[in-house]
């Protein structure tokens, strides 16, 4: 698919079908992600699938933001360790930001491959951290939702460019 | 029934209860809406999974997904929940009804 394609179709998939991810897709998902821009290139992140029913199910019940039921859920996590609060307070939103850049790129691959994903933001960090065995260290910062779609929903409506965007000066129109 | 199974679903469904308990103290509000609406879709899936439903409840059912499961949007709930619990009252009426 097209890049532009690919962005402008993208919508966040909340109801799957039965049909497992395949495995290639998923490494092709990660690799899309670990492309992503990371500040200073520190690549803080860890990236964690769950793909068994009941891991699945018990995921689900402590992530309220999965809707349905997806065949796969990435849980993307932020590596705290790396963390210098003292020296560098702003380094945890650079982290954060980072993050964000790769999911977006998994959430764009998932579509190209003609998958459905959704970002969670809603559910318990420790709780998954304890279902997971993911170490202190690693943060569970944002889940992706994943599967093949339902169906397509149609696409939400979009503030207009001129409502937000400006050129030059605050204010000043494109 | 399977017990086991059904064990399993509801106690899933004690954790999404809990989780988004929680989850709501830094949530914004119009989350506390959805997820009340997401958890009767969920015990409706429930229902039907073990053979506990009827007409009625699937078609409840239908039009909760299709909020459930849909685009967000920043259009209120409020509409579509009068029209539900209208519907659900008038078929726990005609229930009563039959029953006396």
């Amino acid at each position: 698919m097209e890049t532009w394609q690919t962005i402008s179709t993208r919508r966040s998939i909340r109801e799957f079908t039965n049909e497992p991810v395949p495995l290639q897709s998923i490494q092709k998902m990660l690799t899309a992600a670990s492309m992503a821009a990371s500040g200073g290139n520190m690549q803080a992140w860890s990236f964690l699938v769950v793909q068994d029913p009941l891991r699945l199910q018990m995921l689900g019940a402590l992530a309220p933001g999965i809707i349905g039921k997806p065949q796969a859920v990435f849980v993307l996590c932020i590596d705290i360790s790396q963390e210098n609060p003292e020296k560098d307070p702003w380094l945890f939103q650079y982290m954060s930001m980072s993050l964000g850049a790769a999911m977006q790129n998994l959430l764009l691959t998932a579509h190209d491959l003609g998958l459905g994903a959704c970002p969670v933001a809603s559910f318990h960090q420790k709780a998954v951290q304890v279902l997971l065995n993911i170490p202190e260290h690693m943060l569970p910062f944002l889940l992706v939702a994943a599967g093949f779609p339902k169906y397509k929903p149609e696409a939400p409506a979009r503030k207009e460019l001129n409502q937000f965007c400006f050129a030059e000066s605050w204010g000043k129109p494109l | 029934m399977n017990t086991d199974s059904l064990r399993d679903d509801l106690l899933s469904l004690v954790g999404f209860l809990l989780t988004s308990a929680q989850g709501l103290n830094h949530e914004p509000i119009d989350y506390g809406t959805f997820r009340l609406l997401d958890a009767s879709g969920r015990v409706l899936e429930i229902m039907h999974k073990y053979d506990l439903g009827d007409a009625f409840t699937a078609q409840l059912q239908a039009q909760i997904n299709e909020k459930r499961f849909g685009s967000m949007s920043s259009e209120s709930l409020e509409p579509f929940l009068q029209h539900v619990i209208l519907q659900y009252a008038a078929e726990i009426k005609r229930r009563l009804d039959n029953q006396n």
